[in-house]
């Protein structure tokens, strides 16, 4: 899948989800309960090499489920 | 003394095979009265007429005016009858029984009277009751014979109006005045039923007659919902399809196939032909009202583009070949087995139809889940109200509308937010109007002047006439309004909802950015037209609210759906009658199909795939290993299907090439695929570009139920034989089976068992119960055995109400120098959808193409006129359709309808979508408009239109 078109979907989650304590588990679950396994996997990826372009906040949410996939 | 709760009497019907008819409405009082009726002492709720109570205990009394879907009029005089104390001799439907009354209905006094008015009322109508279309089902010939009629002591040849034309303008039924009695029933039905006020009675004296405005009834304001036909007691408002086929002899009880209403009809047959459907009284969506599409347009079951042999072809530029369902079904799975085998197991996949059953959905995710080994199932219902899901799951615990169609008979103020209800599921919008011209408030937010703003005798309080894209800056400055001036029902939001949540949301909610002089410059509705609405929804003793694809098709449609559930907790507007959160569903079964686990994320019962108990029960009912991981969502297959990971898909009953946003995108990703499987009633346009087409059955062949948009469940019931030689549930089987998974059952009745065992919703219903009830709502099970009209009466189902906050994010798809216009879409009434159906029938008389509505300045400043061919560009494709320059839509705001493939709405609409569901945002597209000229590719040449764009 494209990956822009992944970026486009999270940025609009970020977007949507307002900040406080709880978006990191909110953003978590979104992913978790609506993306599909290679959709998270090509999307952590991107994240990884590209950190600038998300929140703090979405970045920590892909760390903790990229290390929880790859526990 | 007889309790006259379960009617033994039978009167002369006119409303359907079977169905009595007791001359006046019901008396819903609990306090019961007492009556003597020809010697017979019975019991019956205060209110109950004279008339009523008499056909309930058995003793019909003659009657022309009276039908018990209209009030008691009291005019033709044929229900005279003598009570004691009383002086002469009343009409039985205006005289409400009193206790202690002693009634008597056939005394030689009123039989002579009757006698009389009936030989005044035969001496000016024609006597070819053996050669009329109504004979045998004509209330006047029944009424002639109970009076005893042998002569006419007036002659034939006075005065009369036996050649008075017969008006044949209307597709479906014909208006013969000479046979007219002037009773006024179809007057009245168009005005309490129907509620549109086409019809009058024109003239005075011997001069009165029907009239549709002076006009034909074609060209009246009649929507031809047939409520006038059906309440018609001679042959003068007819069905053409008796008088062409003659009276029907058998009925067959089944559910309407159209939009999310989920009307009964009766399906009356000749032999095995079908004549006429007739809303059902006893029909709890509909309860004896129909629409133009339920009544009429049932046409395309047997219209002669019905495909009904399975065809193949290897590749998409091949001609179709006609093959055995055999061969079919192998081609089919050895396909999808070879696709996986090459490309792994997550290369397949299915979408599921909302017009299809419960039984057929439930087979179709589950074969993608246990035969295809994945959960990359979805549904149309993903383009529609996908955003009501998630947004009623998270704030409320359930995916579904609060309340039943009844409920809104009580309802004090009455907000529409993005429906248009009188065109797109008119016989619930005529019980929203009857209550309004009751008095209830209205509030109608909406880019659109829909007919609820303003109509005979409606007239919306307030028009909330947003821009479209900031339905959720408006949802927040009501709110925001409720919140800031002291309107929350602090006490419901204590005992009902969550407390941390709900203080979050109000500090969200009273930041000033919320506030309606804010969101005025955003939206475009004046602040104080906002906070006058708020203080109208707030302050209501019931407030409800009722909502369309207005606010689901958007980028924040789902935050839209909270938005509105946070409004209804905060002024205690849920768990009663009158109130609640109620989306208009636009398919017959987009409930069901998602109550049936057809989301890529969830099982039946909206439980998720990750639920390891829930899985395993699955997997033990099943016997096969589930996924744990959701699965692809549609546009995802789209996307994954062009870049070479997705390549194969099942159809099932949906046109995706046409329906969904973006036609060159989901083309492209069509094109891409190795196999495409549809399985439709007609060649459309995404069987284009598919391999295997395997006929359908049409709601006139299918046996199984579907649930309407208050979550009732109803009979489907096959009227005829399916034309393909199968039913959908089979197909769906032998696919399995073929794929080397076995799933069998015998009948339809055997996979609602399944559906019941499996699913805690659905727990106590079963093909059995319904035959027996009649519907029911779910939840239906051990805690409702009798199902659960109104939800979250004592508690939300996912325990306490969760506030939640929604921050107003524009869309990125906005006008601009380039684009300045900004497109919305929606339905006319007497189309449906993608037009599959309606298109192949005399519907078409009304719509026969999409236009596209503009202001008149916009279209001044344009050079455009009514009637001009203009070429409709956005930054995706173009279009062309014909102008129709409109009030209805505000400057800078255009709307067209999506009915016809020709006119490609989808090929300029956009890739955006909600944020959470990916639902498109078909509400909001940046376009510009131009007339037609010769570099514009013609009408007819869509290629040629896609080649350009």
């Amino acid at each position: 899948m494209d990956i822009t078109i992944l970026t486009r979907m999270a940025h609009d989650i970020e977007k949507n989800i307002p900040v406080h304590d709880e978006t990191y588990l909110r953003i978590s679950e979104h992913l978790v309960k609506f993306w599909t396994p290679k959709m998270r996997s090509d999307f952590y990826q991107y994240v990884v090499s590209n950190r600038t372009e998300f929140g703090s906040t979405m970045n920590k949410v892909v760390d903790e489920l990229r290390a929880k996939a790859n526990a | 003394m007889t309790i006259l709760s379960d009617p033994r009497g039978t009167m002369p019907m006119r409303s359907g095979i079977g169905e009595p008819d007791y001359g006046t409405p019901k008396s819903n009082s609990e306090v019961m009265v007492s009556v003597t009726i020809d010697g017979e002492t019975h019991l019956v709720p205060e209110g109950t007429s004279v008339m009523r109570a008499a056909g309930e205990s058995g003793c019909a009394i003659p009657k022309l005016c009276a039908t018990d879907s209209l009030q008691p009029f009291g005019s033709c005089r044929m229900c005279l009858v003598e009570i004691d104390g009383r002086k002469g001799t009343p009409a039985s439907c205006t005289t409400p029984v009193e206790d202690g009354m002693v009634v008597r209905t056939q005394t030689t006094k009123v039989a002579k009277l009757r006698k009389s008015v009936m030989e005044l009322y035969i001496s000016d109508h024609p006597l070819d009751c053996l050669t009329c279309s109504a004979n045998g089902d004509c209330e006047l010939q029944d009424m002639a014979g109970v009076a005893g009629l042998r002569e006419v002591r007036y002659g034939m040849d006075g005065k009369n109006h036996l050649d008075a034309p017969t008006d044949s303008s209307n597709p479906y039924f014909s208006f013969d005045e000479s046979k007219c009695i002037v009773c006024n029933r179809c007057v009245r039905a168009c005005d309490e039923v129907q509620g549109t006020l086409a019809l009058t009675i024109e003239g005075r004296g011997f001069n009165s007659k029907v009239s549709p405005g002076g006009l034909n009834f074609l060209s009246s304001e009649c929507v031809s919902c047939g409520a006038c036909v059906q309440a018609c007691p001679t042959a003068t408002l007819q069905e053409k399809s008796v008088i062409d086929l003659g009276m029907p002899t058998r009925t067959v009880q089944t559910t309407c196939a159209y939009c999310g209403v989920g009307c009964s009809f009766n399906a009356e047959l000749r032999g095995d032909e079908l004549v006429r459907m007739v809303p059902t009284k006893t029909g709890g969506a509909n309860e004896g009202h129909s629409c133009v599409k339920g009544r009429f347009a049932w046409g395309y079951a047997s219209h002669s583009d019905r495909i009904t042999k399975p065809m193949l072809r290897e590749k998409i530029t091949d001609e179709w070949r006609e093959v055995s369902w055999d061969e079919a079904i192998q081609f089919t799975a050895t396909k999808f087995i070879a696709i996986q085998e090459k490309y792994g197991d997550n290369s397949i996949g299915g979408i599921s139809s909302s017009r299809c059953t419960n039984e057929e959905i439930f087979l179709v995710q589950k074969m993608v889940r246990a035969a295809f080994g994945n959960n990359n199932i979805d549904t149309c219902a993903r383009v529609c109200h996908s955003p009501t899901g998630y947004g009623l799951s998270t704030t409320y615990g359930t995916s579904a509308g609060t309340q039943d169609f009844k409920s809104v008979a009580h309802s004090d103020v009455i907000v529409v937010i993005g429906a248009n209800p009188t065109d797109a599921h008119p016989v619930f919008a005529s019980r929203m109007k009857r209550r309004i011209r009751e008095g209830a408030n209205l509030i109608v937010i909406d880019p659109r002047k829909i007919d609820l703003v303003e109509s005979a005798h409606i007239s919306a309080d307030y028009h909330l006439q947003l821009q479209p894209g900031t339905n959720v800056a408006v949802i927040n400055s009501i709110a925001h309004v409720i919140a800031t001036e002291g309107l929350i029902d602090e006490e419901f939001v204590a005992q009902r909802c969550d407390p941390g949540p709900f203080k979050r949301w109000r500090s969200f909610i009273e930041l000033p950015e919320n506030s309606p002089e804010v969101v005025e410059a955003q939206s475009g509705v004046p602040a104080e037209i906002i906070r006058q609405a708020a203080r109208m929804y707030a302050s209501g003793k019931n407030a409800a609210i009722y909502y369309g694809l207005g606010v689901t098709e958007h980028s924040q449609g789902s935050t839209m759906v909270m938005g509105m559930a946070n409004l209804a907790m905060a002024t205690g507007n849920i768990g009663r009658d009158g109130v609640g959160i109620n989306p208009l569903r636009g398919q017959n079964n987009v409930q069901g199909a998602c109550d049936m686990g057809s989301f890529p994320h969830e099982l039946s019962g909206y439980r998720h795939v990750s639920d390891n108990a829930v899985r395993e029960q699955f997997e033990m009912l099943w016997d096969v290993k589930l996924m744990s991981d959701p699965g692809m969502r549609i546009p995802n297959m789209f996307d994954n299907a062009i870049s070479g990971e997705f390549r194969g898909l099942f159809v099932h009953g949906e046109d995706i090439a046409q329906s969904d946003p973006n036609t060159m995108h989901v083309e492209k990703s069509l094109k891409s695929m190795d196999l495409v499987v549809v399985q439709d009633l007609f060649l459309n346009e995404t069987s284009k570009f598919a391999h295997v087409f395997l006929p359908g059955t049409s709601f006139l062949e299918k046996d199984g139920t579907f649930t309407n948009a208050e979550r009732r469940i109803n009979r489907v019931r096959p009227v005829m034989a399916a034309k393909n030689g199968k039913q959908e549930w089979q197909i769906i089987c032998e696919i399995s089976q073929a794929m080397g998974y076995d799933m069998h059952y015998e009948n339809a009745a055997q996979i609602m068992d399944e559906i019941a065992d499996i699913t805690p919703t659905f727990k106590g219903v079963s093909f059995a119960m319904l035959d027996e009830v009649g519907s029911v709502q779910w939840p239906c099970n051990d805690a409702a055995p009798e199902g659960t009209p109104i939800m979250h009466v004592d508690g939300f189902v996912r325990g306490q109400g969760q506030f939640m906050e929604t921050p107003f994010v524009p869309t990125e798809e906005r006008s601009n120098r380039k684009f300045p216009l900004l497109l919305t879409t929606g339905r006319i009434l007497s189309q449906y959808n993608v037009g599959a159906q309606t298109r192949r029938t005399a519907n078409v008389t009304w719509h026969p193409e999409d236009v596209l509505e503009i202001h008149e300045s916009d279209a001044a400043l344009r050079g455009i006129v009514d009637g001009q061919k203009i070429a409709v560009s956005s930054r995706i494709g173009e279009t062309i359709l014909t102008a129709t320059v409109s009030n209805r839509v505000p400057a800078g705001v255009v709307h067209t309808t999506f009915h016809y493939p020709l006119s490609g709405a989808n090929v300029i609409t956009t890739e955006f979508s909600d944020w959470a569901t990916n639902c498109p945002e078909f509400k909001v597209t940046a376009v510009e408009i131009r007339p037609a000229d010769s570099s514009t590719a013609p009408l007819n040449d869509l290629e040629a239109v896609l080649t350009k764009a």
